[in-house]
């Protein structure tokens, strides 16, 4: 099972490496080189010990060669290694850029849905720091693993090759330290985890009463949290204690080993020595034995790292499989837009458990105004959803120009609407590059014009770059309602026949607010509108109004006939606004 | 330093122990070479057999002893720094539990959390890593040094050469690849902009159709960082290759020395077989110590940033003597007497709120009204006393609120702040937060009268039904309501509600206010809503700091612009 879903995962990789494979496989070859190289240097230093026997009793002919010999051979190692290295590299870096790529593109073709769903920290953290573990974890985890089963190969070969009975105990001890790294390993894992798992308790606690410090404060409640605290913490020390301790063993034991293994090599190797073996050889054996036990060594980590990439692993395929949007590009394009709206018996819901619209009909013809009007959170949004076809409707349809919005392309018919949201969203470019976001070949003379028209070309002239200015990530260097004002100025540019509004609220301060409405009282002027509105004036004039309450619309029609209802639009039109 | 040694003194006997410990194994460890050298230029050349057999066992013995500290000295280390982790954190967050809120503000969320957390951990690992290594590495560094020198004093002068190289290469690297590192960290950033901006802006960029264009400008900064990293990363990969082609160096040197000095008879065989093992245990020793040294710097900007919270002094403080206020007589229950309020501490600055002065009588209603960052908020935060006044006097009850025991003060003064929240648990858990021994009765009569008991009833469990943290199953009209629940359990004197019914739609809010109307209490409402607050005894109006307008809502509508440029703007 867990096999299985192991190697589903290195299939889903594999399309990503493919295109840098050549990386790869450069790495690999220069690694391997560059290992036969290296092990061939205690050969050459143990023959180069053999040629200094005793005094007056040293080829230094003979010497020098071998020392040139080595100087050569580790010169072209280290070479062959920093290309392996640095091809390595190059391959973890292109595969993980593949693989942002695709993500980004995978989060502009998901339903909407996804994204509102899903929290943003999570898709942000799979984007930059599961990939990192996936690219470290399989890519630089599989060529150690390739490598290290090589150097063991050749080392092994040569051991037996310069004297096979003493490689045999080489070969027999040798593994006796991966055994005792993987008894380590196992048991400090199982510890690890508990560890996390409470450290995430002690952080989440943490995390909560220090955000909500004003509130304990103002209840008087800080000893009891403290000692909710100490009481996680308490927990937290005997379990990161035992696991801190059991991880810290792994090294120890492999010095152990490694001691042992030098002890017997020196001791077997002197009586083979007594009986003519050069001493040389023990030198050289004495090096193949370390790196004979250094891939055994470095396979801990190398676990470690590849259990970490299989979980993000996990995350980050979870998320390219999502599935996408309905493909639409073989639907025709919506090329005119006579500015009317019919929708038809719509029903439609977020979950299927809940009941939200049903048989929703409405029909707007050009120039109408719809006003949504209802408590806050009462589904406003929703109408928004289903007009610009975030979400689809469960049954029924909606026509834009007498066209099913779902029988012509998204792009086609969402152009011919203009959307201001109560949330302005603003890009990291200028102000300029903003106003211009859809319809990016706009001259400077029509920039200006559209801010002219938005009430924003004041206060853009104010600033000390201008149309230049960069809005920052917080975008502090402008307003709420000034940022509000570049929406409506970035729409003004596309004057298109039909306009989706929010109406501000009392978030701005009073003189901005009524800049903006003037500005959405030019942009509103002969168009197709659906307003999110709060003032009076917009609903008294409104052709129809759709009253909206938990969720779905529970009434509909005009100002008068409303309020002559005396149902729910009566009660929150009188305590809204007192009459 | 000082900080952490006052910690660290709790655990001497294992301070002492694990590193001596692990000294003791270093210093066996050191001769493992040199035993093996003696076997072969005394066993070998006398061919005794008994000898090599004793010296084995003694390696072997020597191992398993050094294993047996080692373990010793690892448990202490981890008892140590682990212990001493777990005190900082419990200290620490002892610590931000006494601060005030121009504390809290001062650090933020983020950064208090971070420095529990991540600042911690970082002490955490220092000191384990310091007790395991920095005794231990230094020792075989120098260890292996002396002992070659007692070998042979020519060849062991390589190690001199050695050393100041192979120093002067990783600070080089370090230097080299630092700045490196920074703009790679930026570019990445940029990653994330893009992406948390594409995740906030998907309904505009899909309005837009503009997708393709934002793939590209994200496929651009991904190229960019990937290409800056692949850059560094041709010197980042140079270090090992680097390293291990100076040992080899070193080695050929040693062996050429070695010839002529074998030749003249000034060492053995068997003593180039220990000295090729101490070029191996110093160059590690040597990218030990650079790594320790790394993460050293790292550790100090925590410890400073872990001593900065420690040695924070919470501005608000508990009366000298402070004792409980019994029977208060008063007219006002509430009286600013000219206040003024800064933020910061400098005396230059202009302050924030100016000479504000009000007197509200018990069971009146102040209504405080501002667009935001008009200073609504602090006026609450001065009258619980969150914030102490610059100059002049908040009297409550006839008494300078700093009089008052800030216990005795929150229990008679009940506030719910902006955004509160409830907390994980059960919601009778929260609703018992004033009070732990308040009774379902008293529970249900607060959440009925805060219009949060219809929903309530709705709840499969009522009020054992459990809250998320940061309330994410409740709606945040619901949280509204709770909030004001949990605010009116025990009855307080005066309640602060500031902007807490901004979610509510307008009919549930006036209903709301109705129910809070018929209580005993003294109400301060705050909010953005002139509706809200229409009806109040007194209101204050406020624009950046300033008090433009005082009074009730028909002499506002006649004298105060601003006021009547709220209303007007909402009404109509």
């Amino acid at each position: 099972m867990k096999k299985k879903g192991f190697k589903q995962l290195l299939s889903k990789l594999l399309p990503y490496v493919r295109p840098h494979k050549m990386s790869f496989y450069l790495s690999v070859v220069f690694t391997i080189i560059s290992i036969s190289v290296n092990m061939a240097i205690p050969i050459f230093s143990g023959l180069a010990i053999d040629c200094m026997i005793d005094i007056g009793n040293v080829n230094f002919h003979l010497l020098y060669e071998y020392l040139i010999i080595i100087l050569v051979l580790t010169i072209s190692s280290s070479l062959l290694s920093w290309l392996g290295e640095y091809n390595m590299n190059i391959l973890t870096y292109r595969t993980s850029q593949s693989i942002r790529n695709s993500i980004y593109h995978k989060l502009n073709n998901v339903p909407i849905k996804y994204i509102d769903n899903n929290s943003h920290g999570d898709i942000m953290n799979t984007m930059i720091a599961d990939v990192e573990n996936v690219t470290d974890g399989f890519l630089s985890g599989f060529k150690s693993i390739l490598c290290g089963i090589f150097q063991l190969i050749v080392v092994m070969i040569i051991m037996l090759v310069l004297k096979w009975s003493l490689a045999l105990i080489v070969i027999v001890v040798a593994p006796l330290s991966l055994l005792l790294a993987i008894k380590i390993t196992k048991k400090s894992k199982i510890l690890y985890r508990q560890r996390v798992e409470i450290q995430g308790d002690v952080s989440g606690y943490a995390e909560e009463m220090i955000t909500n410090m004003k509130i304990i404060k103002a209840f008087n409640d800080e000893e009891n949290t403290v000692q909710k605290f100490n009481v996680l913490n308490k927990k937290l020390y005997g379990s990161a204690e035992k696991s801190s301790y059991y991880a810290s063993l792994a090294n120890p034991a492999s010095r152990l080993v490694n001691g042992i293994l030098y002890g017997i090599i020196g001791v077997t190797g002197a009586f083979f020595a007594i009986n003519g073996l050069r001493i040389g050889k023990i030198s050289s054996f004495l090096n193949y034995s370390d790196n004979f036990t250094k891939p055994f060594n470095d396979l801990t980590s190398i676990f470690a790292d590849l259990n970490i990439a299989i979980a993000s692993a996990g995350r980050v395929f979870k998320l390219l499989d999502e599935q996408n949007e309905l493909e639409d590009k073989n639907l025709p394009i919506l090329k005119k837009c006579n500015g009317k709206v019919e929708i038809k018996n719509v029903d439609f819901s977020y979950s299927s458990s809940f009941k939200l619209i049903e048989d929703f009909n409405l029909k707007v013809n050009k120039g109408e105004r719809v006003a949504i009007v209802g408590p806050t959170g009462c589904g406003k949004s929703t109408i928004i959803n289903l007009l610009m076809r975030f979400y689809d409707v469960n049954s029924g349809s909606i026509k834009v120009s007498n066209k099913d919005i779902r029988k012509v392309t998204r792009a086609s018919f969402r152009s011919f609407y203009g959307m201001v949201l109560q949330e302005s969203w603003l890009y990291n470019a200028s102000i300029k590059e903003n106003v211009a976001y859809g319809k990016p070949n706009a001259s400077m003379d029509e920039i200006i014009e559209a801010c002219k028209l938005a009430n924003a070309h004041q206060f853009i002239e104010k600033l000390p770059n201008g149309y230049e200015t960069i809005i920052t990530e917080r975008a502090d260097n402008i307003s709420a309602g000034q940022k509000q004002l570049l929406c409506i100025a970035r729409i003004m540019l596309l004057k298109p026949p039909m306009m989706i509004l929010d109406e501000a609220t009392s978030n701005i301060d009073t003189r901005t607010e009524m800049k903006i409405q003037e500005a959405l009282n030019v942009i509103m002027e002969g168009r197709t509108c659906f307003i999110v509105a709060h003032r009076l004036s917009t609903i008294e004039n409104a052709d129809t109004i759709l009253v909206m309450n938990k969720g779905s619309i529970v009434e509909q029609g005009n100002h008068k006939e409303l309020l002559e209802k005396h149902g729910f639009y009566y009660d929150l039109f009188n305590s809204q606004f007192g009459i | 330093m000082k900080m952490l040694w006052g910690y660290l003194k709790k655990y001497k006997r294992f301070i002492i122990i694990g590193p001596l410990f692990k000294l003791i194994e270093a210093f066996l460890e050191l001769f493992n070479p040199l035993l093996v050298a003696k076997i072969i230029d005394v066993g070998v050349t006398t061919g005794d057999i008994s000898f090599i057999i004793k010296v084995g066992i003694i390696i072997l013995v020597s191992n398993i002893v050094g294993f047996g500290f080692s373990v010793i000295s690892q448990k202490c280390s981890a008892i140590t720094s682990v212990g001493v982790a777990t005190d900082i954190r419990y200290d620490l967050f002892k610590k931000i539990s006494t601060f005030s809120h121009s504390e809290l503000d001062k650090f933020g969320t983020a950064s208090l959390v971070n420095r529990l957390t991540n600042d911690i951990m970082q002490v955490e690992n220092a000191v384990s890593i310091v007790m395991r290594l920095m005794i231990r590495v230094p020792f075989l560094l120098i260890g292996a040094f002396v002992l070659s020198l007692i070998i042979n004093i020519k060849t062991s002068l390589i190690f001199l050469v050695l050393i100041p190289i192979m120093t002067i290469i990783l600070i080089i690297y370090m230097k080299k690849t630092t700045p490196y590192f920074k703009i790679m960290r930026t570019k990445l950033d940029k990653i994330t902009k893009i992406t948390k901006e594409n995740l906030s802006g998907t309904r505009v960029i899909r309005a837009f159709n503009k997708q393709s264009d934002e793939q590209k400008r994200f496929e651009y900064s991904s190229e960019d960082y990937t290409k800056t990293s692949i850059k560094v990363s041709k010197i980042s990969a140079l270090l090992n290759p680097l390293i291990y082609l100076i040992v080899d160096a070193a080695t050929i040197a040693l062996l050429y020395i070695a010839g002529i000095e074998i030749n003249i008879g000034g060492m053995t065989q068997g003593d180039i077989i220990a000295l090729i093992d101490y070029v191996a245990i110093i160059t590690i020793s040597l990218l030990l110590l650079s790594q320790i040294i790394v993460m050293l710097v790292r550790t100090v900007a925590s410890l400073h940033r872990i001593d900065e919270m420690r040695k924070t002094i919470p501005s608000i403080t508990e009366p000298v003597n402070g004792k409980e206020f019994k029977r208060l007589i008063y007219e006002n229950i509430l009286e600013f007497k000219d206040v003024c309020f800064n933020y910061s501490m400098d005396s230059k600055e202009k302050s924030f709120i100016k000479n504000l002065s009000f007197e509200l009588k018990p069971k009146q209603t102040l209504g405080i009204i501002g667009g935001t960052g008009s200073g609504k908020t602090t006026i609450a935060n001065l009258i619980s006393r969150f914030y102490d006044v610059t100059s002049g006097e908040v009297l409550f009850k006839a008494k300078n609120v700093k009089e008052f025991t800030i216990k005795q003060l929150r229990k008679e003064i009940s506030i719910v702040q902006q955004r509160s929240v409830l907390f994980s648990g059960s919601l009778r858990d929260n609703m018992k937060l004033r009070d732990e021994n308040a009774t379902d009765e008293q529970i249900v009569d607060a959440l009925k009268i805060s219009q949060a008991w219809q929903f309530v009833c709705e709840w499969p469990n009522k009020l054992d039904y459990q809250i998320m943290a940061g309330g994410k199953n409740v709606s945040g009209g619901q949280m509204q309501r709770l909030t004001i629940a949990r605010a009116l359990i025990n009855n307080p004197d005066l309640l602060i509600l500031d902007d807490s019914s901004s979610a509510l739609d307008f009919m549930t809010d006036s209903k709301l206010r109705k129910a809070l109307k018929s209580l005993d209490t003294t109400l301060v409402l705050i909010s953005q809503r002139a509706t809200s607050i229409k009806n109040a005894d007194l209101i204050i109006v406020l624009d950046n700091g300033d008090v433009v307008g005082m009074g009730k809502h028909n002499d506002l509508m006649k004298n105060c612009e601003i006021y009547r440029e709220i209303y007007d703007s909402q009404a109509k």
